[in-house]
């Protein structure tokens, strides 16, 4: 083979040729997010439910995932490289980490054809996956993503299977996922987002809610982290919005009850540089809060439509910002060197204070640790990164 | 360099960029295309009595070529390549051809120069007949003409005469020195002509004053031209904001198409997207034909409440509005709208990048009005600003093409999303 030349390469391996706009803005994965709406694999309606894509103007948006760890790859390639989470979850190791002595267990609970094969006389059945030995461990906040794949054999009734994480073994449900009965005996491929709000082990625990003779495969059980400090909504009625228009893509809260955050540790100094657009001005709305602590903040302020930076010292300053307009924002958080510029013009200086966020909160503040002051304005790309860019 | 990198991809997020999707030229039908920020497309008068005069910044618009036929080349580029109506024009045979002289006398020709003389009538007339035959009468030429006055003092006149010594074309140049002389012309409509004949003249009182004419050309622009012959209805080519606009007055002010049966809205699927900015909530029409009594109006307008829609007078009282809220509040803001139709059977609307269908709409057809831009023809005039007009024969446009098309027009018009 000639020097240089390596036919084996792959399109993963070519990501990294040319460093990902990710890399150079965090070369060592520093501290912070990196939100960017124009890449709709990184959005979805819901956390903690199927994998439902955001793709057309008003969707909600439940997870904006962060990229700034993903060396430029698309959501499919870098899940693909995360490590697996499920002990045995392609049966190899036969029933390994499976149970049937639970409660209403199935008939027949085997190891057939490489699948876990289950059929049941008519009763409920409960087939716990993941024993004690094997339990998932998950954090907190961290998102995962979970995938199932069944086979209805077609010589019993309509499958509706039902995967549960349960919150220890046989223990209550986090999270439950079930689909309409079928009799189909296409494959049930099963994508979904799981965003635990307790650190703890996991299980899986299939049933089949039906009261009919089934007999049915589960192809594969798999978990992983999807890595990054996401800016999540579990709510749905507190989701924000999504947009386009021209090949733009936004983000946008109705400054009413619309917000996300994310949650993370990040010291001053810390810089964020944003575009977005206010949409409608109201003075002590919050652009940007805090999670952990009011600090980390722009808000609206006066009735001159000017942006206040606060981690505990309201200053510096941006004096008359235009309404409906769309800028770019860069902030520096350094309590007495913290700036501020709109659209890199003129630097703005003053002393914002010591204040820590603990992450950031989009379209709404800290409000002594429930977001309110929420803010009617648009995203369309921030990145925020402990010390300076 | 990260600070860079990173206001650099802020930056991006919020620039509308048309490089990943189909420009305007890459989309197949296209059979208007008016962009008033190429200065080559925009003239000041239809034809004469000046040689053409661009349109600059506050200028009036004569005539604005479309460009749907050149391809992505500048106006050079394709009238370079256009077929050469008179070979003969450029004497290289010193041979007159087609040309005749009928006053005046021959006094030189050699090297390719052809140079007349006033004789005892006080003028020299050199005539080329029967230019072309089968003209079409919506057709616009372009004439240059590279000659030089070869005495002091007076001036030499170039003449242009079209159908068939009947009606002049009334254009001509009064020169002392050497020059290259253009002129845009267009044939009438009302007298469609067989043929176009070229005088070419030393018009002045002075017996012994001569002209060295060094080639004539002929050639016919490609495309289906708006143009306004009523000087005071002219609208103003405006540079505002770093953006070119053809400006209109909501008075008197618009453009026509004559009719082809290319840009028949009524007998084809279509689709038609305009950038502009308007500056009035009345009613108002972007594109129409007819007016607005007339059993075959048709327009594409903004009702009032800036209610963009789709009227016809053949389904009255059904117009086609394509936003449930109105737009009041954008009033002033440039924005992208976009309309098709597919043989009549459905018709979707476009606002800054997003679609709405709009149902079915009876729509005229057959008819062989004029298209306008600006105005139906009688009421209803535009006021503000448009900065291009596209106009496509397809059927319904695939969403990728679609939004190539608005991405790029919002491009020449700052458009921001709504």
């Amino acid at each position: 083979m000639a020097p240089g030349l390596d036919i084996s390469m792959t399109v993963d391996d070519f990501y990294y040729i040319k460093p990902s706009l990710a890399e150079q803005l965090f070369p060592s994965g520093e501290a912070g997010l990196l939100i960017d709406p124009s890449q709709l694999d990184t959005l979805y309606q819901s956390c903690n439910a199927f994998l439902t894509p955001v793709s057309a103007n008003g969707d909600s948006v439940g997870i904006a995932m962060d990229i700034r760890t993903w060396f430029g790859m698309p959501f499919v390639n870098i899940m693909q490289q995360q490590a697996e989470l499920v002990t045995n979850g392609d049966f190899e190791d036969g029933l390994t980490g499976y149970d049937s002595s639970v409660s209403n267990p199935p008939d027949t609970l085997e190891i057939e054809d490489g699948d876990l094969h289950i059929v049941n006389d008519g009763s409920a059945i409960a087939i716990s996956g993941q024993d004690a030995a094997s339990a998932m461990s998950v954090v907190a906040g961290q998102t995962y993503l979970v995938r199932a794949r069944f086979q209805n054999n077609g010589t019993g009734g309509a499958v509706t299977p039902l995967l549960a994480i349960s919150s220890s073994y046989q223990g209550a449900y986090r999270l439950t996922i079930i689909s309409s009965g079928s009799s189909s005996t296409s494959e049930l491929d099963w994508e979904f987002l799981f965003t635990p709000t307790v650190t703890e082990d996991v299980h899986f625990t299939i049933t089949c809610a039906s009261s009919v003779v089934v007999d049915f495969d589960v192809r594969e059980l798999s978990m992983k982290l999807v890595p990054g400090n996401h800016l999540l909504q579990p709510t749905n009625a507190n989701r924000p919005t999504y947009g386009t228009q021209l090949g733009l893509h936004w983000i946008e809260g109705n400054g009413v009850d619309q917000w996300m955050d994310s949650t993370f540790t990040i010291a001053q100094p810390w810089e964020r540089m944003s575009s977005l657009r206010v949409l409608s001005w109201t003075s002590g709305d919050h652009v940007y809060g805090g999670v952990a602590a009011n600090a980390g903040v722009i808000y609206q302020t006066g009735t001159t439509p000017s942006m206040l930076m606060y981690d505990g010292n309201p200053a510096p300053a941006l004096l008359d910002e235009l309404v409906g307009v769309d800028q770019t924002m860069w902030e520096k958080h350094d309590n007495t060197s913290s700036a501020v510029s709109v659209d890199d013009g003129s630097i703005q200086t003053g002393t914002s204070g010591t204040g820590v966020p603990g992450g950031m909160r989009l379209f709404a503040g800290y409000n002594g640790g429930v977001a309110g002051f929420w803010s009617n304005a648009r995203l369309y790309f921030v990145a925020m990164k402990e010390g300076a860019f | 360099m990260s600070k860079a990198q990173a206001l650099a991809q802020a930056q991006a997020a919020i620039t509308i960029s048309a490089n990943f999707d189909t420009p305007i030229a890459q989309v197949s039908n296209r059979v208007l295309e008016l962009d008033p920020r190429d200065a080559d497309t925009c003239w000041q008068t239809i034809q004469g009595p000046d040689p053409s005069l661009p349109s600059g910044d506050g200028d009036r618009i004569g005539v604005m070529l479309d460009k749907s036929q050149w391809g992505g080349k500048t106006f050079d580029e394709v009238m370079a390549a256009q077929t050469e109506i008179l070979p003969e024009g450029d004497f290289s045979q010193e041979d007159l051809g087609r040309f005749q002289l009928e006053r005046g006398a021959v006094t030189n020709f050699d090297n390719g120069v052809l140079e007349i003389t006033n004789g005892e009538a006080n003028f020299a007339l050199l005539r080329a007949y029967e230019v072309e035959a089968g003209i079409v009468g919506a057709e616009m030429f372009y004439v240059v003409i590279e000659a030089e006055d070869s005495d002091s003092g007076t001036q030499a006149v170039i003449n242009l005469i079209s159908f068939a010594d009947v009606t002049w074309l009334p254009i001509s140049a009064g020169f002392t020195g050497a020059g290259v002389y253009a002129f845009l012309g267009r044939v009438r409509t009302d007298n469609p002509p067989s043929h176009v004949d070229i005088l070419l003249g030393v018009f002045t009182d002075t017996p012994g004053d001569s002209v060295r004419i060094k080639s004539v050309s002929i050639k016919t622009i490609p495309g289906n031209h708006a143009y306004q012959e009523t000087v005071a209805d002219r609208p103003l080519r405006t540079l505002s904001g770093g953006r070119w606009s053809i400006q209109m007055d909501g008075v008197n002010e618009y453009l026509r198409v004559t009719y082809v049966a290319d840009i028949d809205i009524g007998g084809n699927d279509w689709q038609a997207f305009s950038a502009f900015k308007n500056d009035n909530a009345a009613f108002e029409t972007m594109l129409g034909w007819g007016s607005n009594t007339s059993a075959d109006n048709w327009r594409l307008f903004c009702a009032s409440g800036f209610y963009p829609a789709v009227y016809t007078e053949a389904d009255v009282g059904n117009n086609r509005q394509f936003t449930g809220t109105g737009l009041s509040g954008e009033i002033s803001v440039p924005m992208v709208m976009g309309w098709e139709q597919d043989a009549g059977t459905h018709l979707k609307g476009y606002i800054n990048g997003f679609s709405q269908t709009l149902g079915t709409l009876t729509l005229p057809t057959g008819s062989t009005r004029d298209l306008t831009i600006g105005a139906d023809l009688g009421t209803y005039f535009f006021v503000g600003h448009i900065y291009g007009v596209v106009l496509f024969n397809n059927g319904l446009m695939s969403d990728a093409d679609a939004l190539g098309v608005q991405k790029q027009l919002a491009i020449w018009s700052d458009v921001r999303p709504l």
